[in-house]
């Protein structure tokens, strides 16, 4: 069978399947996010070199998710089905994988191009000369194109030889992050071989800013080559190890089979069924992993930049905080509750639990096992801050409202529960609900930014453990709203397990 | 008069462009077994799931255990019967024994009754091993152990006796053919494999395209001179 042959049986297989929509719907987000944020603020004759300096800077976060999701549901068909199996019988697994990677280069040049055309409309919309130079256009969209072709040629073989995809998408968010944050440090050579950074570090718009006079000036530079050539080079690498391990693949069985010891008698376990079902997964390790990792990093900044934050303890908590709540924990609850769903999920489960349960009672432990970790990780936050605060030998008094901004916290991360369970049990797709608590945290940081904290449950989040709003915050205000999220969020999720047709063999 | 322990009404359900199931009136004997005939896609799943609650009907009525299915009821209904759809629901990555005790969690029984449930289809000594790594027939064995598990008053089962051996269809047919007398349960127990169903059944309905065709006492339909199978074959080919 020829490799065209190949690629058009993949495009068959992705129909109905709706990724160019999804690629759309990035570039109409990022679109939305310029406009919402931008619109009138900067000069219109550099206005080309402002896009050019932010699009990558969105693209680090969103280009990055979208193609581990693209990636995992290239995939995710294969492993569902269990074709695998079969297709082994058809072709080789070395041409299922490029007929895939081949299908993916495709998507992922339109959706550069769709890219392009947004900058010229950005330009439109938002009153700017586009009168630029095409080539700028054009080292932008080469640029681009290969480093989304970096990170689909890492993310592909994740959601390949991984059945969890899991796996595949947490790399991706992380990846993405780490990126991100490395945007706020000093400028390195470890930053350049980072492929998700890449987005940023090639690009060729810099920005020069006059701390004494505060005004921002764009200013264009010669492209820099070397995160591209890295890039290349990952490229290069995955691909030799891709091929090396198609080469020894096979179908096998998920996991071996282990001889466990036999037990004559039976013994029953203890815990609550929801948590009896998800034994053995390690959804529950990132929450407090994650923010372990997030104490560390605020405390070194802390450190590192002590002659600005002079409040003491209060900065301390500024800074463990900020990127929990914007970015790590709405998608850690997200992965948790989809964990928590995708048991019911697979095969014929949901026949099975919904002869055996009353809807609300399914909805309702489900919901109260994704609050209590997140309830417990969130004391784990509040620990690790007094702990790295008393090692550090922080001076002063402990802010006095430390134990409101808990339990606000806490019930501020309930609303995000209760979300993302509805989520996670409508979408039946794992990626999806995960890619939404992602932009969710974006949504909230945008909503706390135009001063409507109230309207998001990722927003009610922030704004309980951010402390920089909190001043203003209105107790009262939050918990009518948090009630209301928490109320409509799991009404519909009862209502729609009960009267929704049970739908299995998906 | 003979009391019904299911009885449908001009069962409809919709699907794709046509109906999955059209104007089913089903009704089943208490203390029988009822054998549910068709070819494949005649509507035999869509039907068992109708009964259940898991899927709501277009219109028409349903009757099960003496009393009306609808999302509010399902549950009390449903706690009263047991059942195996399509294939065998299960979690993988728990072992036999853990999945048979969330059905324990779910419908308050004990230790007892994981245990009976693992010794009448034969899988004790493999109650420790994950249930992923099962054969197929050692997850239908599991499934109908899910099923049969606190005794519930009305038993379906939906193809049963798929991937299990020679020996093991035997067996299983013997429990089914049992099962009214030792639990005081009604099955029904739907089947493309006429030979199967001709052993254990009282009663037979024969669907085919959504439709019924027959429903009566196999007795009846089995004269001196036709087998079922000629009769079944002769009634679906038409249609």
């Amino acid at each position: 069978m020829s490799m065209a042959k190949e690629l058009f049986i993949e495009t068959k297989k992705h129909r109905r399947r709706f990724n160019i929509l999804i690629f759309a719907l990035v570039i109409m987000a990022e679109m939305l996010f310029i406009y919402g944020n931008y619109h009138g603020k900067t000069d219109p004759s550099e206005g080309w070199m402002f896009l050019f300096y932010n699009i990558p800077i969105m693209n680090c976060m969103f280009f990055s998710v979208a193609i581990a999701g693209f990636a995992s549901r290239l995939m995710d068909i294969e492993h569902k089905g269990e074709m695998l199996k079969c297709l082994y019988t058809f072709s080789t697994s070395r041409r299922i994988f490029f007929a895939k990677y081949l299908y993916g280069a495709i998507s992922i040049f339109v959706l550069v191009i769709m890219q392009c055309g947004s900058i010229l409309a950005c330009c439109r919309m938002l009153g700017f000369d586009s009168s630029f130079p095409t080539r700028y256009l054009v080292i932008h969209g080469v640029t681009t194109f290969i480093i989304c072709m970096t990170l689909l040629s890492v993310q592909l073989p994740l959601a390949f030889f991984f059945r969890n995809q899991a796996l595949s998408i947490s790399i991706g968010i992380m990846g993405s992050f780490i990126s991100f944050f490395s945007l706020f440090l000093p400028e390195s050579f470890v930053q350049k071989l980072i492929p998700w950074a890449a987005f940023v570090t090639s690009g060729f718009t810099r920005l020069d800013w006059n701390p004494d006079t505060r005004v921002s000036r764009f200013y264009v530079e010669n492209p820099d080559c070397f995160p591209v050539i890295i890039c290349i080079c990952w490229i290069i690498l995955s691909t030799v190890l891709t091929l090396i391990l198609l080469e020894k693949s096979g179908v096998e069985e998920s996991e071996k089979r282990v001889s466990c010891k036999r037990n004559d008698k039976i013994i029953l376990h203890r815990l609550p069924v929801e948590f009896l079902k998800l034994k053995g997964s390690p959804a529950w390790i990132a929450f407090f992993i994650v923010p372990s990792i997030s104490a560390a990093i605020g405390t070194i900044n802390y450190l590192a930049n002590i002659s600005i934050l002079k409040d003491g303890w209060y900065s301390l908590w500024t800074q463990h905080t900020l990127f929990l709540c914007y970015f790590f924990m709405p998608v850690i609850i997200g992965i948790f509750a989809g964990c928590i769903w995708r048991v019911e999920h697979c095969g014929t489960n949901m026949n099975l639990l919904m002869t055996h349960q009353k809807p609300a009672i399914t909805v309702l432990g489900k919901y109260a096992a994704t609050c209590f970790i997140t309830s417990i990780s969130l004391i784990w936050v509040m620990a690790l801050y007094l702990i790295s605060g008393s090692i550090i030998h922080m001076d002063g008094k402990l802010p006095s409202g430390l134990l409101l901004w808990l339990v606000m916290g806490i019930v501020g991360s309930w609303t995000i529960c209760a979300f993302q369970v509805l989520v996670s049990l409508v979408i039946k797709n794992f990626v999806l609900p995960i890619i939404l608590a992602f932009l969710g945290g974006f949504a909230g940081l945008a909503c706390i930014a135009k001063g409507i904290p109230y309207l998001t449950p990722f927003s009610l989040f922030d704004l309980a453990m951010n402390q920089r709003e909190l001043g203003a915050a209105d107790v009262s205000l939050f918990a009518f709203s948090s009630v209301i999220f928490i109320t409509v969020f799991i009404m519909a999720a009862i209502l729609y397990l009960s009267h929704v047709d049970v739908r299995t063999n998906e | 008069m003979i009391k019904y322990v299911t009885e449908t009404c001009g069962l409809c359900k919709s699907g794709g462009k046509g109906y999955r199931v059209k104007d089913v009136n089903l009704a089943v004997p208490k203390g029988c077994v009822y054998g549910f005939l068709g070819p494949n896609g005649a509507g035999k799943t869509t039907t068992m799931k109708l009964l259940l609650g898991l899927i709501q009907p277009d219109s028409g009525t349903i009757e099960v255990l003496g009393q009306k299915m609808s999302p509010k009821t399902r549950f009390e209904i449903n706690s009263r019967t047991g059942s195996l759809i399509e294939t065998p629901g299960f979690y993988g990555h728990l072992t036999g024994q853990e999945n048979l005790e969330i059905i324990t969690r779910y419908k308050n029984l004990g230790v007892d009754d994981i245990k009976e449930a693992l010794n009448t289809v034969h899988l004790y000594d493999r109650k420790d091993d994950k249930v992923k790594n099962y054969s197929l027939g050692m997850k239908q064995r599991l499934g109908i152990a899910m099923a049969l598990m606190g005794k519930p008053e009305l038993i379906i089962l939906d193809e049963p006796t798929n991937g299990l051996d020679p020996a093991g269809i035997k067996e299983i047919r013997n429990l089914i053919q049992s099962i009214p007398e030792r639990y005081d349960s009604t099955v029904i127990i739907s089947s493309h494999l006429l030979s199967e169903v001709e052993q254990m059944a009282d009663y037979v309905g024969i669907i085919n395209k959504g439709q019924m065709l027959y429903q009566g006492r196999l007795s009846e339909i089995e004269t001196a001179d036709t087998s079922l199978e000629e009769v079944f074959l002769d009634m679906t080919k038409g249609v």
